[in-house]
């Protein structure tokens, strides 16, 4: 029943399908929606199948299926250009790699060629788009699976595939959300419906292809759009220059060097006949100039940075200078990277210290005094301080209160939660409560013998975990430590942990315990942060 | 005259580890982003929700500097495959986070075998 084709036919048949999209390139071009990375997706597939049939022709005369399968790959794989043609080089594998032992050129092989391509095509890719290219490519496996099943005849199979590829290119703008805001189908998908039509019209000797009967591509121009980019600050031109270009003759290389010339930030995207410029220069005529000798401007659009930039930065500084903020924070931390975090969640004076350094009354105070707030909250992050943060409170003369906070990974949720326009008594309660959500886990080492919080004996120089005050975990390794503090309490109903490094606790050590906290509780969200606070190798919070 | 209100954009540099991260999931023949620390010839893909681990985003004067440690599908080509990788990550940190770039390094750490 079906009918045997040489190898030759094969080949003249890929052929035909090289040149048909090389003539055709251009219309593939145009239908990239612009600004995008792979941007002449019709040229770069061009590129990979022309090195398919120049890799193809060096065969001698009546090679073998295999031999021409590899030739096919080989080709594909040195050629590939592009992310289409990276695309075009695995379908063709998969198709070559599917034909493997076919002695017949049936709707059945061709099938199983379909199905492997299919495979191979969608394994390169950890998060395929819809709408593209791979969309195409498995609407077409099902139709020749399809076919096969109807045992339908081989140039019945090859139609019904071409017809599908079409119609599936057709309906790429209702998957792909970006195709249809622009009017167009995607350019990869229609690339290969084409290789596939000509390669079947070769084929089977039909003179003519499909696609000259479809119309779903003439009018399709590339959308070109002027959105303003004001990254002004920091150059050295005076004037940004945005305008779109529409020319027949501009070469897109040529005009990026020229604007190099001219100037910095320089962009030029599009393609014949629609461009868009973009240019930090001191001269906009002389740019205006080069694209007029090319075509029609239109849409321009100059800026002076500088006198913006000044305006700006004047406006900034007096801004800066008399705010007063309604609420201010005191905290109290060891460790450069706790402070520093702290300061980055809006705590405006952190005091030097902790377990073993408790801030006095006065300290606190002076730090109260160096605020510049109406109204300022302590967060002592020790139960040791809570005291003496209480009559720093008290003695201040700013409005002071005081948020419970029994450890820094405690101030940092509470601090989350600040609201600048709630009142001091709100904001305290809303911090509070965020507080006492949080769950403190700090690991350190045993300074003599004693019992843990089950009556263990604990030895002196064990590691040992304790859970918000309680000595929970008695361990070798302070991995070993976290891990049972975080069973403790109970890290698999909550959703983040935030580890703080100690002094000393080096870089790599923190990343095998972040992936082995990672590894036992799937579900959390693991933030590994340097607070380098000295004694307390590891401290850390769930919440 | 103009409505814009002054102030800085300031991304976290995990944020466009996390752009390039899914960048590079979209990337034709990249089939995962993998730890930079795989010296001991383990590249293990990493799942969707950690892929900042396998981007190193540095802030640098000229802009930012991102080292993407990937694994690319056997059979594919790695130059190309890379390049167009470039041009992706590149293409996503200027559209979406505005940032200047000053270099992708790609680090092609394994390459999958089918079965």
């Amino acid at each position: 029943m079906s009918t045997t084709y040489s190898s030759n036919n094969i080949l003249n048949a890929v052929a035909a399908a090289a040149k048909s999209l090389e003539e055709r390139k251009e219309e593939v071009n145009r239908l990239n929606v612009f600004p995008v990375p792979d941007g002449d997706t019709g040229t770069n597939m061009s590129l990979t199948i022309q090195s398919v049939v120049s890799n193809a022709a060096s065969l001698p005369i009546g090679a073998t299926g295999a031999e021409i399968r590899k030739a096919i790959t080989t080709g594909a794989l040195m050629g590939a250009r592009g992310n289409s043609g990276v695309i075009t080089s695995q379908i063709l594998r998969g198709l070559c790699e599917g034909a493997q032992g076919a002695e017949a050129f049936n709707a059945a092989t061709v099938a199983a060629a379909f199905a492997k391509a299919v495979e191979v095509a969608f394994q390169a890719v950890r998060k395929p788009v819809e709408g593209t290219i791979l969309t195409v490519l498995r609407d077409a496996a099902a139709a020749a699976k399809n076919a096969a099943e109807e045992e339908l005849e081989t140039d019945a199979t090859l139609d019904a595939i071409v017809a599908e590829a079409y119609a599936s290119v057709q309906r790429t703008p209702d998957l792909l959300p970006v195709l249809k805001e622009h009017g167009v189908v995607d350019a990869g998908g229609f690339g290969l419906a084409i290789l596939f039509d000509a390669f079947a019209a070769a084929l089977l000797g039909r003179a003519g292809t499909m696609v000259d009967e479809l119309s779903f591509v003439r009018g399709a121009h590339p959308k070109v759009e002027i959105e303003q980019v004001n990254d002004w600050e920091g150059s050295q031109y005076r004037y940004c220059n945005e305008f779109l270009v529409d020319s027949d003759s501009l070469d897109r290389e040529a005009a990026l060097e020229f604007l190099g010339t001219m100037g910095d930030c320089e962009l030029c995207v599009g393609d014949v006949p629609k461009f868009k410029v973009h240019v930090h220069s001191d001269h906009p005529d002389k740019v205006l100039a080069y694209f007029l000798n090319h075509g029609q401007i239109s849409e321009v659009f100059i800026h002076n940075m500088q006198m913006q930039s000044a305006e700006r930065t004047e406006k900034l500084a007096a801004e800066e200078e008399a705010e007063r903020r309604p609420v201010g924070f005191v905290a109290v931390a060891a460790g450069e990277g706790n402070a520093a975090i702290l300061r980055s969640l809006g705590v405006d004076v952190v005091v030097s210290g902790g377990q073993t350094m408790n801030p006095s009354t006065k300290d606190l105070l002076d730090a109260v005094g160096a605020v510049n707030a109406e109204a300022v909250i302590i967060l002592p992050n020790n139960s040791n301080i809570i005291m003496a943060a209480n009559s720093a409170a008290e003695l201040s003369d700013t409005p002071c209160a005081v948020v419970p906070t029994k450890s820094v990974p405690q101030a940092f949720s509470a601090l989350f939660c600040v609201d600048q326009d709630a009142s001091l008594e709100t904001n305290v309660e809303e911090m509070a409560a965020a507080a006492a959500a949080v769950k403190t886990g700090e690991v350190t080492w045993a300074t003599r013998d004693s019992k843990d919080a089950a009556g263990n004996p604990i030895a002196e120089g064990d590691v040992i975990g304790i859970a918000d005050g309680s000595i929970e975990a008695v361990d070798s390794t302070i991995e070993g430590a976290v891990l049972t503090l975080l069973e403790k309490m109970e890290a698999d109903e909550a959703d983040t942990c935030t580890i703080l490094a100690g002094e000393g606790y080096s870089d790599e050590d923190l990343e095998a315990l972040v992936e082995s906290v990672e590894e036992a509780y799937e579900d959390l969200e693991v933030d590994a942060q340097r607070g380098e606070q000295p004694l307390y190798p590891i401290v850390f919070s769930v919440e | 005259m103009s409505s814009a209100i002054s102030g800085n954009l300031h991304v976290a540099n995990d944020v466009l580890a996390d752009l390039v991260g899914n960048a590079a999931m979209e990337c034709y023949g990249v089939v995962g982003v993998c730890a930079p620390n795989a010296a001991d010839g383990i590249a293990k893909i990493l799942p969707a929700s950690r892929l900042r681990r396998g981007v190193v985003v540095n802030s640098l004067d000229e802009g930012v500097h991102v080292d993407l440690y990937i694994i690319v599908e056997y059979g594919t080509n790695i130059a190309t495959v890379s390049r167009n990788l470039i041009d992706q990550v590149s293409f996503a940190l200027k559209e979406y986070a505005r940032v200047p770039l000053a270099g992708v390094d790609v680090h092609v750490m394994d390459v999958k075998v089918r079965r």
